[in-house]
């Protein structure tokens, strides 16, 4: 492992009889952005608790900068948290909040320390608001100082939990943005948790995505976008979600090639090994969804498809289409402006097997594109 | 625009009305305390006069009391009583606050119910127990055993009241604190406490009040005028004969022991609204 970067190994937590995060291994290089993202009640907080040191671990080792630093208080370990509710010390300004985290030795050159207060304030645009108190910041300004007062003690590992989810849409992206340079800026090592799949899509040098206190999959963004390794992830990760199907395994073409084939579907041919018989999941993503003309009677090439309802998002259009052999899927066209769609339209569907993923009865991708 | 006449009307009559609930209560609530500031500037026959403000005031009587009677003494030892059972009341709740508010064990609720039952007991009950434990103690006619004595009744009042404010406080503040690489220690007295300031003041004010106050246990626990608090000095204030009760001395003491809590109160109104009705309101 890098100097200054996170390492997890076999890190677990019991609450209790309840598992809130099963033996987990994770490693995060230096300067590396981690998002762990997953549906609330996860184990992702708790994670983040376990690596400032808030919670004790049940099991497992955790390193940060090459050190072991499981039994060690959260002061000693090297780290420093910006919380959800950001939780700045209300009867303190805005630069004793920030000052607050710096070392005694630091404190006491009152030069030095007022320096290092202000660089980190000017870095983050809040030098204006010093003597202010964080009842009199908006939310944005608060969650500034909220990250200057991690900056400032200039740790090993950056903790964030879900630091933009308590502003409005607009900030959000600001921040987002902001965290992005920010990182690029100080090649800080962060792990940052969130819910938000977004967030962990633009902001992440690579993503952990944990589900029920298990770690799903950890891998850079697109990676998990286009290869998923499970139907949860498949899922979570992707805006508007992929479309799944029930499809079932009607012959083999090739020693590695099933075909697949559900009732009005007509038959897919797709790299992957299953009995016949198998009953799978197959996952397409809205944007490989294509629209076809309405198929002839018998034609059992493209599938045929009721429009149900049209969400024009400008750039792009979401057309939620109902299968003649029943299900749903959702496609996402680019602008249909020569072509309009009414709701209640009869349409044919294309699926592009090579954008067709497929997964067990259990979850597991047994095939994907690439 | 113009609001019809009888809506005016009703309105203007709500309005008379309510200023003159609110007189009334205010002469229900002050006026036995005027009538003490009144009576202590008689002297004399004066005393025995309704009109309510003398015809010749004089300052006598609140010479009188402190030549005349140990009340300096009394209202030092008062002071030292009071100030000395706010303190320890205090110092010891934010300690019980912080493990009943803060930390999750078993019998958590049965260890507040019982803190509060103690202050149920009524004075009276508890009063010979609480004598044999003073003699075994060696604290009779001494200020400890009023101090010891008023903590049955202040600490309840405190813990409670910490303890509710307490676990209003974000748990993040602190664990941001620890993050930050500050110690108990610092987390008390640089966040916790800070923090508590409302609180601590309206606790502290209630136990000081109800210190400075008390009688039974002051009347039961101490024997002789040097070691006497303000409310037994003045019950025992007594005349030149046994026939005789200075009346107008008696005033004067009363208003001079009320004016440090109307002090009190005035100075620290603002701190104690907010300590009350902080944590009462709890989701």
């Amino acid at each position: 492992m890098a100097a200054g970067g996170l390492s997890l190994s076999g890190v677990a937590k019991r609450f209790g009889g309840t598992t809130a995060l099963a033996p987990l291994d994770l490693d995060v290089a230096a300067g590396e952005f981690l998002v762990v993202v997953g549906p609330s009640g996860c184990g992702k907080s708790t994670l983040l608790r376990l690596i400032a040191g808030l919670e004790d671990v049940s099991a497992g080792r955790i390193a940060i900068a090459g050190r072991d630093v499981t039994d060690r208080p959260p002061a000693a370990r090297g780290v420093a948290m910006v919380f959800q509710s950001y939780a700045l010390y209300p009867h303190m300004t805005v630069f004793e909040n920030i000052a607050f985290g710096l070392t005694r030795e630091r404190r006491r050159d009152r030069a030095a320390l007022a320096a290092a207060v202000t660089d980190t304030a000017r870095l983050l645009q809040i030098d204006g608001l010093m003597d202010r108190r964080p009842a009199q910041l908006s939310g944005g300004q608060r969650q500034r100082v909220a990250i200057g007062r991690a900056i400032v003690r200039q740790p090993a590992v950056f903790l964030f939990d879900e630091p933009l989810s308590n502003l409005d849409a607009a900030l959000r992206t600001d921040m987002r943005v902001e965290l992005k340079r920010l990182h690029e800026r100080l090649g800080a090592t962060i792990v940052y948790v969130t819910h938000d799949q977004v967030e962990a899509m633009t902001l992440a040098d690579r993503i952990a995505l944990l589900n029920g206190g298990r770690l799903e999959q950890a891998g850079r963004p697109l990676d998990l976008y286009h290869r998923p390794a499970t139907r949860f992830v498949a899922g979570f990760i992707g805006s508007p979600r992929m479309n799944f199907l029930d499809v079932r395994v009607v012959g083999r073409t090739a020693p590695d090639r099933v075909a697949v084939a559900a009732d009005g579907l007509g038959t897919l041919v797709l790299p992957a090994d299953a009995p016949d018989g198998t009953p799978l999941t197959l996952g397409i993503r809205p944007e490989h969804v294509a629209l076809t003309a309405p198929p002839a009677e018998g034609d059992a090439s493209a599938i045929a498809a009721t429009v149900r309802m049209v969400e024009p998002l400008g750039a792009l259009t979401l057309v939620h289409l109902e299968l003649a052999a029943g299900g749903t899927l959702v496609a996402q066209i680019a602008d249909s402006g020569d072509r309009p769609l009414a709701r209640g339209a009869s349409v044919g569907v294309h699926l592009d097997p090579a954008r067709c993923h497929l997964f067990a009865a259990d979850g597991r991708a047994i095939t994907g594109p690439g | 625009m113009r609001l019809p006449p009888a809506y005016r009307l009703r309105r203007h009559a709500g309005r008379v009305a309510f200023y003159a609930v609110v007189a009334g209560l205010m002469v229900y609530t002050l006026f036995p305390f005027y009538w003490a500031v009144v009576s202590s500037l008689k002297t004399g026959p004066a005393l025995f006069d309704t009109r309510l403000w003398p015809e010749s005031p004089s300052l006598a009587n609140y010479v009188a009391v402190f030549t005349e009677q140990p009340f300096a003494r009394a209202v030092a030892n008062s002071a030292i009583v009071a100030g000395a059972t706010t303190l320890v009341s205090l110092a010891v709740a934010v300690g019980a606050a912080y493990a009943l508010g803060r930390i999750r064990f078993r019998g958590r609720r049965t260890v507040l119910m019982t803190i509060l039952g103690v202050s149920m007991f009524p004075q009276i009950a508890v009063l010979s127990g609480l004598f044999g434990l003073i003699r075994w103690l060696e604290l009779y006619n001494t200020l400890g055993a009023l101090v010891l004595s008023y903590l049955i009744f202040t600490l309840p009042l405190t813990v409670w009241i910490l303890t509710a404010f307490m676990a209003d406080l974000p748990r993040e503040l602190e664990e941001a604190a620890m993050v930050d690489g500050a110690g108990p220690l610092t987390r008390l007295r640089r966040v916790l406490l800070p923090l508590m300031a409302p609180a601590l003041v309206a606790a502290g004010l209630l136990a000081f009040i109800a210190a400075w106050n008390e009688f039974l246990f002051a009347l039961t626990f101490t024997l002789t005028n040097d070691q006497r608090t303000v409310p037994v000095a003045i019950a025992l204030i007594s005349g030149a004969s046994a026939f005789e009760l200075p009346w107008g001395q008696i005033m004067a003491a009363s208003v001079i022991v009320t004016v440090p809590l109307v002090a009190l109160v005035l100075v620290f109104q603002r701190r104690i609204v907010a300590g009350l009705t902080a944590g009462a309101v709890k989701g």
